[in-house]
């Protein structure tokens, strides 16, 4: 079977989107009876990267709109699929179009906010054409169906895959802890876009929750890794408050660091209201760090409920420093449960979903 | 008295059942059965099944579970006792089922290979019971029509996850974000109302009705016969005998289940607190020639009482006296609860403002041996003893004026509220909003709070999510829409809500934690099925009545004592280390407490 994966974000792709994406189209190539994955992607900003094996990746379609509509007309025209998944809800249209002609059967793939609100028209009308949605979440999942009404059955949950393998649990770097003053002190981190569209992360909240922190534990700093058009104004908020001792901004952190940088921390916490799952709280498990998410969003699930980590009511000040102060106290160590997102469990998972598409339709 | 607990990932996305983690549900109920424990999983791991066992019926390893047909297609998990077993097996024998055990499990093996769903409605008995079939792939949910014995369930990625304890299911990975309507539900009445748990997550099944998980769909329960289409049907279709013939039938009827009702392969006892109810059960037990010969009689005192009033001990050893049974009369006073009562708190599967008079009791039972007792449970509500018999109804005709229009009943309890808090109940407040009709009198006879006291207390957006959510008004109309008889109206009121919800809420979790079944001879549908169309006719027969009738060597002094159950000086023992606001009033404040309580104590490892 041939798969065409219509995507936003992929390879040579940055961020959450991306990532899910570069990880589903290697899972779906490596499913025996699939023979080759066609991917495209509409945003390109980095180089590709290594393509895994079984992969057919059209970087021509990222030269711009019309490039991408161009390309999945050829791609679709070249031969048959047993499958469209269509990898944002913005290309839905086209998703739909290309399902049709090729009388294949249609998935689409739903993250977060994407679909927290209803799509357009347009999409909302190829919605109909989709055989199955799957999304990385209930709460996404639900969000979405508050508006599409879509039958229950429809939807399979695929959460994002941790690749153990990548992280492990370590030392503090010296170099870092250097670089941001942190020797002899505890560790409060959240990595995440600054984005003033992204005000949902619950840094504001940590950052108002510290002063009655530091009264209980005197050495915490809270370390905010990342960058985007919002850190003047935390950093304004930080000194409003008279925290600058206690609150770094470490800026942009690159790939290659970013397991280190969750080592400096004797938490990693983040209890916001937007996240469609939130994978850096895999990223920060799997090295071996306790973990505060929300009980309003998707890290709730990324967090199995409770299992892998604490969770916090980010409209309540007193339950985000019971849960910080608790995930403090607890030691560091790469939880069993998390084997829940492990690759294999995720190449199941899609094995699965594609199984339930094709035979439903 | 077992417990059973397994999922079912059906959803081809899910991953396969855990084994480690459902045996840690398992685990969390091992005093529901410390007899034994068995687990089966299907060859693709996406089905597990696991039990534990408390040996009531066939006690040899014949009886264990889960328990699968012959061939292989069926296995089930289930929790209860079949009453009518017996003659099932016998129906199923004569046309060539072959049978490997003699346990009342695998009846229902046989029967749903012959009738699939509609099983249900030859049963007699309380199931809680979770049956696999491999050939259709499909689960199949199925509890008992008055909620005898409990089942929850919850979902989470594409499996199901069901067990007989919300506390086992807290430790699997579902959502167990507090729900505001239970914990509204709870302060409304006392009991976290099915089908809401505490918890987002967890619904209990409702009573009297079904479920089936298949491949990429689990079905909306479904019902195959409730308590108020039993009490409706008898309105359509009562009696037709005389008085005389009626109060016979009543009588022949209760023997009838007292006698089902002690099917077991280990000694039966009976609470006995020399109340109608238990004094009816242990006396006609006495007289059934079968049973006589073994019978064993516990019975509570509490110091604070000896010698008083209030003293249940001389006349229930009386009446134990009157049956010849061995008696075993337990005695407890206040440090026995405050010794017991954070073990208490635990045990709890949901918060309520009940069940500690049935923790000692079922202790005491235990003590002496027993694992399985008879209880008068449900005698007030089929016998219409409740003080809300009389109070309902007046309280609609004294206030059906007030009715029309709605916002006069609201305006004078806002008006009146303050007042009546102040020197009375704030119930009060609410007769001319809803007096009126049987479901609001019923919910002003019954609840703890009202509905517009929750927000000062849970936060006004919880409270108002709760509370939409709850649609309690809607829900107690629901339970008495076209019963027109007003005695089986309100016993319909009683059934579904203070006795599913609070008091066999209560029995099997108190019961449970002691490793006592608890058998009610008065909840039972074959008995409800006869007598209902009775009291459809003849609405006035008492309790009274019915008992001088069923057991007439019981003494006219103790045919007409005064109502006293196993009446326990709570309020006073739970109030003793209680921080609660002052304005709660009795039992609103150990509501309160015990809600604080199990929030915190049972979020189990979060």
């Amino acid at each position: 079977m041939r798969v065409l994966l219509l995507t936003t974000d992929a390879f040579g792709g940055h961020g959450g989107i991306a990532l899910y994406n570069r990880d589903l189209a290697e899972a779906v190539a490596q499913l025996h009876y699939v023979t080759e994955v066609v991917a495209l992607v509409r945003n390109m900003p980095f180089a590709a990267g290594i393509i895994p094996a079984k992969v057919t990746f059209v970087a021509t379609a990222a030269a711009g709109k019309w490039s991408y509509v161009r390309e999945a007309f050829k791609c679709a025209f070249n031969g048959s699929f047993g499958l469209v998944i269509c990898g944002h809800i913005n290309l839905l249209p086209l998703a739909a179009l290309i399902a049709m002609l090729k009388r294949a059967p249609l998935s689409l793939l739903v993250y977060g906010i994407d679909v927290w609100k209803p799509a357009g028209s347009l999409a909302q009308r190829a919605l109909r054409r989709v055989n199955a949605v799957w999304s990385i979440s209930e709460i996404t999942r639900d969000q979405m169906n508050a508006w599409a009404k879509l039958a229950p059955s429809r939807f399979s949950i695929l959460p994002n895959a941790i690749h153990l393998d990548r992280y492990a649990p370590g030392p503090k770097a010296m170099d870092l802890q250097e670089r941001f003053g942190l020797h002899d002190k505890k560790v409060m981190l959240t990595l995440c876009r600054l984005s003033s569209s992204e005000r949902y992360k619950g840094i504001d909240e940590l950052i108002e929750v510290m002063p009655q922190l530091i009264a209980e534990v005197p050495e915490l700093r809270y370390f905010v890794a990342g960058s985007g058009d919002d850190l003047p104004r935390l950093q304004q908020k930080v000194i409003g408050l008279n925290m600058q001792h206690h609150v770094i901004f470490a800026g942009f952190v690159s790939e290659d660091r970013k397991a280190d940088y969750f080592r400096l921390a004797d938490v990693f916490a983040m209890p916001g209201r937007g996240e469609g799952f939130g994978f850096v709280f895999l990223e920060a498990l799997a090295c071996g760090i306790p973990c505060v998410g929300s009980l309003a969003d998707g890290s709730r699930e990324a967090l199995r409920n409770g299992l892998l980590g604490l969770l916090a009511d980010p409209d309540d000040r007193e339950s985000i420093k019971r849960a910080v102060l608790q995930a403090l106290t607890q030691s560091k160590a790469v939880p069993d449960g998390i084997r829940y997102f492990a690759w294999p469990m995720f190449l199941q998972r899609v094995d699965g979903a594609i199984e339930a598409v094709t035979r439903d339709s | 008295m077992c417990g059973i607990v397994g999922a079912y990932s059906h959803q081809l996305s899910a991953p396969p059942v855990d084994p480690s983690a459902l045996r840690v549900m398992r685990e969390r109920m091992t005093s529901r059965g410390p007899d034994g424990a068995g687990e089966w999983y299907s060859e693709d791991q996406r089905v597990g099944l696991l039990h534990r066992r408390l040996s009531i019926i066939d006690l040899s390893e014949r009886g264990a579970q889960p328990m699968f047909s012959a061939d292989g297609r069926l296995v089930i998990v289930f929790n209860g006792e079949i009453y009518n077993y017996r003659e099932l097996r016998g129906e199923l024998e004569s046309t060539g089922c072959v049978f490997h055990s003699d346990s009342d499990t695998e009846v229902l093996l046989h029967l749903y290979a012959r009738d699939g769903e509609k099983m249900l409605s030859h049963l007699r008995g309380m199931f809680a019971f979770s049956l696999w079939d491999a050939l259709s792939g499909k689960l199949f949910l199925a509890r008992d029509t008055f909620g005898i014995k409990p089942l929850y369930y919850a979902e989470q990625h594409g499996t199901v996850y069901f067990a007989s304890q919300v506390t086992a299911l807290l430790t699997a990975d579902i959502d167990t974000r507090p729900d505001p309507a239970g914990m509204a539900g709870f302060l409304l009445w006392g009991s976290v109302p099915e089908p809401w748990t505490l918890f987002k997550g967890i619904k209990a099944l409702p009573a009297g009705h079904f479920l089936t998980v298949e491949p990429g769909r689990v079905s909306a329960p479904q019902p195959f016969k409730t308590v108020s289409g039993i009490l409706r049907d008898a309105c359509a279709k009562p009696a037709t005998c005389n008085r005389q013939s009626a109060v016979r039938e009543v009588t022949d009827t209760i023997r009838d289940s007292v006698r089902a009702h002690h099917i077991a392969d280990v000694p039966v006892g009976v609470f006995l607190s020399a109340g109608l109810d238990s004094s009816m059960i242990a006396l006609t037990t006495a007289s059934q020639a079968d049973q006589r010969h073994d019978l064993r009689t516990v019975t509570l005192g509490f110091r604070e009482y000896a010698g008083r009033d209030g003293d249940e001990v001389p006349s229930a050893e009386q009446v134990a006296a009157l049956c010849h049974s061995e008696q075993a009369t337990h005695w407890v006073e206040q440090r026995d609860f405050e010794d017991d009562r954070d073990a208490l708190l635990r045990a709890m599967d949901q918060p309520s403002i009940d069940g500690v008079n049935t923790w000692f009791v079922s202790r005491a039972a235990r003590a002496a041996g027993l694992k399985v007792a008879l209880s008068g449970l449900g005698g007030d509500e089929i016998f219409a003893s409740y003080p809300s018999f009389a109070d309902v109804p007046k309280m609609v005709n004294t206030f059906r004026f007030a009715k029309h229009p709605a916002w006069f009943g609201r305006a004078v309890r806002q008006i009146s509220a303050p007042i009546a808090e102040r020197f009375s109940s704030p119930k009060y407040a609410g007769l001319a909003e809803y007096g009126g009709t049987l479901a609001g009198a019923y919910l002003l006879r019954r609840a703890l709070y009202m509905p517009w006291e929750l927000p000062a207390i849970m936060g006004k957006a919880a409270a108002a999510e709760g509370l939409e959510a709850l649609q309690t008004m809607s829900c107690l109309n629901a339970t008495v829409a076209d019963i027109p008889v007003t005695r089986l109206a309100v016993s319909a009121l009683e059934m579904e809500w203070y006795m599913r919800n609070q008091l066999l809420r209560d029995a099997d979790w108190a019961g449970m934690a002691h490793s006592l079944e608890i058998r009610v001879p008065f909840v039972d549908v074959a008995l409800l099925e006869r007598v209902a169309p009775i009291f459809a006719r003849y609405p006035d027969i008492s309790k009274t009545e019915v008992a001088r009738a069923t057991v007439p060597t019981l003494p006219e002094s103790l045919l007409n004592r005064p109502k006293t159950g196993f009446t326990v000086p709570v309020r006073q023992w739970m109030m003793g280390a209680a921080t609660v606001p002052s304005s709660a009033r009795g039992l609103r404040g150990w509501a309160q407490f015990c809600g604080q309580h199990y929030s915190a104590a049972n979020r189990v490892g979060r």
